[in-house]
């Protein structure tokens, strides 16, 4: 006898997931060249970084078993592109994500240096 | 094949596990077997259930917590998580109900099931036992009576050792009950308390008594609360059957939803999602139940029995967004149910055959119906806020599956 109840599921799928980056650090972790890669994992062209215009942290969700520490880093890569991206404080990886300031956050909230 | 004849022993059976908040916390963490562990109260503040181990160490029920650490320093404390005990209890009405249509679930962690003409199906005991024990996590030590009367089996239930099965043949049940204490009976904690002022403190002396004496002090309710001591118990298991009729949409939300914008869009697709099943369809609604469960395990739930039954997406919505509009959420919700039950029979609705704008949305609805069985999901989405206001841009939007 089965139970005549029924169930089904809806979920939300976020939207800005990051995307996963190939990056060339220096010794202190700051990026020097970027490289995207496609579906298949396989490594595009390396573009260098000429510049980094802004750096701040951001620290999420301490509380929680996975916490989000990450450092991102506004750049302009070669032939005047700009990126954003970032460093996932607690696993080193990379990743690019367009980054606007959220409606209610304040225009001077970010902490953190300036290069 | 001839039909085995229906066994006046065997009427009703009962599925108890008599500490189910404890229990469920032990199956979630089957580390913590054999060591000192005690669950809190909502409040934190004093213990209300320990293991062997723990009383071993002298920690007591009704204990504050800190004396408890005191004396048991490698204690751990639990704390009830109520939504996880809503869903072992809706597990144990599962497995009920996959033996008998007929079931009562009279209070969390205590079900009865009427055995009436299911002989054939389960002819032995031992074939109810592993037929209920099957849907049911061993873990959680789940204990079954069986029975003529109601009430006795629920006494066998509590007697019977974890994972077994007592059954008392209608023939012993009163010598069963003899020696079990008043307060099992149905009467109200005032006449229980009055029989221990009497000197009657079990069933066997409660039904030595004359019924009329018995009558005459306790009224209606004496009466039955005398049958039931002599095993005759005549309350039968009362299910529910329309509140079993039912569908039910979820959405899983990680990271939790915060606002309460983004709980809204969930439930208003969920909400469409379900009149548009197949059980519902062309049905009106009797009763309309949310069910959130927060990170930390808390539950909030909200029924609402409908004065006339409705079927019209409308009307359901505004009743839906009032009840979330208007709460005081317990925090972020990692889980919401949407459950339509109470469903009417298929009943007619009137058309509106002048408007054209729900002509178009019918149009749009059913081009989107077509899209979705081709592709095998909605090819449209919406945009909707989630937490616009969070730092992680990810946390901020998400797409909402238009699913017409």
């Amino acid at each position: 006898m089965r139970s005549p109840a029924r169930s089904s599921a809806t979920s939300l799928r976020p939207i800005g997931l990051p995307r996963a980056l190939v990056v060339r650090e220096d010794g202190y972790a700051m990026p020097l060249a970027v490289a995207r890669t496609d579906a298949r994992g396989r490594r595009g062209p390396e573009s260098c970084v000429e510049s980094i215009e802004e750096q701040w942290r951001l620290a999420e969700a301490w509380w929680r078993d996975a916490p989000q520490r990450r450092t991102y880093y506004r750049v302009v890569l070669e032939g005047g592109r700009p990126l954003t991206l970032y460093r996932d404080d607690v696993t080193g990886a990379w990743y690019e994500q367009p980054y606007t300031e959220s409606p209610d956050s304040s225009p001077h909230g970010r902490s953190g240096a300036r290069r | 094949m001839s039909t085995p004849l229906p066994d006046p022993s065997r009427t009703v059976a009962c599925l108890a596990i008599p500490s189910l908040a404890f229990q469920c916390e032990l199956a979630e963490r089957p580390g913590l077997l054999g060591s000192p562990v005690v669950l809190s109260d909502v409040a934190r503040a004093r213990v209300v259930k320990a293991t062997l181990e723990a009383r071993r160490d002298g920690v007591r029920v009704g204990m504050t917590l800190r004396d408890a650490v005191a004396r048991s320093p490698l204690l751990t404390i639990l704390e009830p998580r109520p939504a996880l005990v809503a869903r072992y209890a809706e597990s144990m009405v599962e497995a009920m109900a996959g033996v008998s249509p007929l079931v009562e679930e009279s209070e969390t962690g205590i079900v009865f099931a009427d055995l009436r003409g299911t002989e054939a199906l389960y002819p032995g005991i031992e074939d109810v036992r592993s037929a209920v024990f099957s849907g049911v996590s061993p873990q959680l030590q789940p204990q079954l009576g069986v029975a003529g009367h109601r009430l006795t089996a629920y006494l066998a239930a509590l007697r019977a050792r974890p994972s077994t099965v007592v059954h008392v043949p209608e023939a012993e049940a009163a010598t069963f009950l003899a020696q079990e204490p008043v307060r099992h009976l149905p009467l109200p904690p005032e006449d229980i308390e009055r029989l221990h002022l009497l000197g009657i403190d079990t069933c066997g002396q409660f039904a030595g008594l004359p019924r009329s004496a018995v009558e005459a002090q306790f009224g209606f309710a004496g009466g039955i609360a005398w049958l039931a001591a002599r095993g005759e118990d005549p309350c039968p298991v009362r299910p529910k059957p329309w509140e079993r009729e039912r569908v039910i949409e979820h959405v899983q939300a990680e990271p939790p939803l915060v606002s309460r914008e983004a709980i809204l869009h969930g439930l208003e697709q969920m909400l469409g999602r379900a009149l548009r099943h197949p059980r519902a369809r062309n049905r009106f609604v009797r009763l309309v139940r949310l069910r959130a469960e927060t990170e930390r395990g808390d539950l909030w739930e909200h029924d609402q029995v409908l004065r006339e039954p409705l079927g019209d997406r409308g009307r359901l919505w505004t009743l839906v967004r009032s009840l979330v509009e208007y709460a005081e959420l317990p925090g972020p919700f990692s889980f919401i149910t949407l459950e339509l039950s109470g469903l009417t029979k298929e009943s007619g609705r009137q058309q509106s055959l002048f408007s054209e704008q729900t002509r178009r949305q019918e149009q749009l609805d059913e081009m989107v119906r077509h899209l979705k069985v081709r592709f095998g999901e909605s090819p449209v989405a919406r945009v909707v806020d989630v937490e616009p206001w969070h730092r992680l841009p990810e946390r901020r939007y998400a797409l909402l599956e238009y699913d017409p």
